[in-house]
């Protein structure tokens, strides 16, 4: 009897938790598609024409060296791999293929992004000779370009331990064995073999400047903007020509991207049509094993550049997680629908507000780009609630 | 005993309905909706193709022996090149004029121009001969293809097994670890396309996409890596189920690709994209249904009977005006394009029950489409 007791309470909790998993995967994910303003302020400016892209040849920083003391940088380079790179030269002739390439990224960043009318976009002065509006709407986009790209095919010499495991051994054994033969690859013991491996290693920097037309003045000022790439494929996985914690920081930096996990289950969510399927190249096969090819590497780091840049000048769309706060329920649900803008009238329209309906009205005012709006309800809500985390975040993230 | 085991099948009965009655209250139809263009381009019609200025091709041979690489690159003649890079307009041309909303305007003039620059001169003094144009395509092209024929290096455990000779003895099973040379071929290629629409009165560049596709195959070698292996099984899964012409070829993992069959690929690819942008596309896309009491609307929807059901639940909400119809009213008006009716829709569902999340989403779905298409709002406020 006691067993059948059992029973009842194992099918109870199996429908409990069959229903908990239902009900919380039909529930809809918060995610927030939130207009930034461009971070620079662009005045009485309507058309942009790209300028001219100027390769200059010069040293491009390594990553670390603004970072911290570049003292240190080269301290570890018990795996560093002949010839060591530690300065990144820029050479003109890589630059021309790099400087047209982020020429046709920030034409593609603007054109999708920007309120502005692109006028002119092949940077020669011959083009639109006819009717052109005023020129003091006019903005040129002028850069300097330093690219550099290194491209290592060789082969380093591997250490091979080989032996023999006996089936029958006990679990502790043969774990020994495995360590034992692993501290001994690594300490160089064994077959030395010649390993294939190609590694490659680039940096792209540009200089941006936007003038007016009228009168050359700047409309902002000059930025620089630097983004580098390293990998290897084959190998050993710890050796580098880089030194190692260069090669981490611009892992960790600018290669965030590159987590392949994300892909798998997004690509075949996302593969809705066939329409779909193919623009967006799911027909296409991608071995990751596969080495980049230096177009790969340059369409790449002009890309990032590029949408750092008109970041800078348009407004920009971007995907975030931001936590609804257990205010008025009416609210709270147009804000989890993405429906902004009738939250934010339904809010307003509110005779009296709590501090969470205050900073519900600032994130609806933040998912559609009025910041300075949004700034106003979280600075309220605090005041209601003064050691509330979330309503100083709020204000951190909104702040200048 | 009896009398419990029935106690526990009602149990699992129950288990049962409740599972049905969650995964009902829940249900999402597939249901086609019209997407607009992501740049106004409802001016224009008629559409010249220009020709794809080269910006790099390059093709290359690698060859890897015992850690010494060797590449040769293989030289393409100007008339080479121009092949391909006609191929590729080709398959633009057969994109834009598979959708109804444009009409190429077959002329070899804007082809004829050497650059992006001389298109553009051309157009902004207006010294073309081309009549009934409202705009040109054209596009640039860049393009590295490499194959490589290579050895991978690794170890692996062979496995011993001698069966035992005598009831005594106990046999033999050992895992030796030998060094074991793979050879492998291995091709990869990058296509970055820019296609502009430039507009040619007043002159604009409407639009412009700068794409890329890599491809990349490896046959041979150490077969190591689980995870591409899922990956490919997934993306193999997904190409078998879709209709389209290229699946008709048979295609075999096991042979690399030809060089054009690669670029043909890639370009088809990146033209998608670039229709996308200019011309209203068709979408799937999987959105709950309300359970009004207009039931049939629901089987409506899926079967993708929108003027239908628009027509029949109009009658119901004026009749009755149940909320749950009112959105899927909406539904119907969001799936064929009609997105102020929809907005319209679902606030009047939203006012009348505030509390409904499944309203707030509708509505927050047209104004997330007015957000991100500018051009979208201004035609709403000027109905």
């Amino acid at each position: 009897m006691r067993k059948d007791v059992y029973g009842v309470k194992l099918s109870a909790f199996l429908l409990l938790c069959l229903s908990v998993f239902l009900i919380t995967s039909c529930a809809p994910k918060v995610s927030f598609q939130i207009e930034r303003p461009p971070v620079q302020q662009i005045e009485n400016i309507n058309y942009i024409e790209l300028g001219n892209f100027q390769i200059v040849s010069g040293q491009i920083k390594l990553p670390s060296e603004t970072a911290s003391d570049s003292s240190q940088i080269f301290s570890r380079t018990e795996k560093l791999l002949k010839p060591a790179i530690t300065k990144l030269n820029s050479k003109k002739e890589q630059g021309h293929l790099t400087a047209d390439l982020l020429r046709a990224a920030l034409v593609h960043e603007l054109s999708l992004q920007s309120p502005y009318q692109l006028i002119n976009t092949t940077g020669k002065k011959d083009g639109f000779s006819g009717v052109l509006p005023d020129e003091s709407e006019i903005a040129i986009l002028h850069g300097k370009v330093k690219y550099t790209e290194i491209i290592i095919e060789s082969q380093e010499g591997l250490s091979y331990f080989t032996n023999v495991k006996n089936k029958g051994a006990t679990l502790e054994q043969s774990l020994l064995a495995s360590v034992v033969s692993m501290g001994a690859e690594s300490s160089g013991a064994g077959f030395v073999i010649a390993t294939p491996y190609v590694e490659q290693i680039a940096a792209l920097e540009v200089e941006f400047s936007l003038l007016r037309k009228n009168d050359g003045s700047k409309v902002i000022p000059s930025q620089i903007f630097r983004t580098y790439f390293t990998r290897k494929w084959g190998g050993s996985a710890v050796s580098s020509h880089l030194p190692i914690r260069v090669k981490n920081l611009i892992i960790k930096e600018y290669q965030s991207d590159e987590d392949s996990s994300e892909s798998l289950l997004s690509k075949i969510d996302r593969a809705g049509s066939s329409f779909d399927y193919f623009e967006r190249g799911f027909n296409l096969r991608k071995n990751v094993q596969v080495p980049q090819t230096p177009l790969d590497l340059k369409i790449r780091l002009g890309r990032q550049i590029a949408r750092q840049y008109v970041k800078q000048i348009s407004p920009y769309h971007e995907t975030a997680e931001l936590l609804v706060q257990d205010g008025n329920s009416v609210a709270v649900n147009l804000i989890r629908g993405n429906a902004y803008q009738e939250a934010v009238a339904f809010l307003q329209a509110l005779n009296e507000r709590t501090a969470a309906d205050e900073h519900n009205l600032g994130l609806a005012f933040e998912a559609g780009g009025e910041i300075s709006e949004a700034r106003k309800h979280y600075e309220t809500a605090l005041k209601m609630d003064n050691n509330n985390a979330i309503f100083k975040a709020a204000l951190t993230r909104t702040g200048n | 005993m009896k009398l419990f085991n029935n106690y526990i099948l009602n149990k699992l009965f129950l288990m049962l309905l409740i599972s049905a009655f969650l995964i009902s209250g829940c249900a999402k139809a597939t249901i086609t909706v019209r997407s607009p263009a992501e740049i106004n381009t409802r001016k224009i019609k008629n559409v010249a193709v220009g020709g794809f200025e080269i910006g790099q091709m390059m093709l290359k041979f690698k060859t890897e022996r015992n850690g010494v690489w060797q590449t040769h690159p293989v030289l393409l003649s100007e008339e080479q090149q121009k092949s391909i890079s006609r191929s590729v307009r080709a398959r633009v041309i057969n994109l834009l004029t598979a959708t109804p909303y444009f009409k190429v305007i077959f002329s070899d003039e804007f082809e004829k121009l050497a650059n992006d620059a001389a298109l553009q001169q051309l157009v902004s003094v207006r010294g073309y001969k081309t009549k009934n144009v409202d705009a040109v395509i054209n596009g640039k092209l860049w393009l590295e293809i490499e194959r490589t024929d290579g050895v991978d290096l690794s170890k692996e455990g062979l496995e011993y097994f001698r069966p035992p000779r005598s009831r005594n003895s106990i046999g033999l099973n050992l895992t030796v670890d030998q060094v074991v040379w793979w050879p492998y071929k291995s091709t990869r290629g990058t296509l970055g396309l820019e296609i502009k629409l430039t507009r040619l009165l007043p002159t604009e560049v409407v639009a412009t996409t700068f794409e890329t596709r890599t491809y990349s195959q490896r046959i041979g070698g150490r077969n190591g890596e689980s995870f591409q292996q899922i990956a490919d099984s997934f993306t193999s899964v997904l190409s078998t189920s879709k209709t389209s012409k290229t699946d008709s070829i048979e295609s075999s993992s096991d042979v690399l690709p030809s060089f054009e069959q690669i670029i043909a690929d890639m370009a088809l690819s990146i033209a998608s994209g670039f229709v996308r942008r200019v011309a209203v596309t068709e979408k799937v896309v999987s959105y709950p249904i309300a359970e009004g009491s207009f039931t049939n609307a629901k089987i409506l929807i899926e079967a993708g009977a929108y003027d239908v059901a628009i027509d029949k639940l109009q009658q119901a909400t004026a009749e009755n005006s149940d909320p749950n119809d009112l959105y899927n009213l909406g539904l119907c008006f969001e799936a064929i394009g009609d997105y102020g009716l929809a907005h319209t829709t679902y606030r009047e569902a939203w006012k009348a029950d505030p509390e409904n999340l499944l309203f707030a989403q509708g509505l927050g779905r047209i104004e997330r489409l007015r957000r991100e298409n500018p051009q979208l709002q201004r035609q709403l406020e000027s109905r």
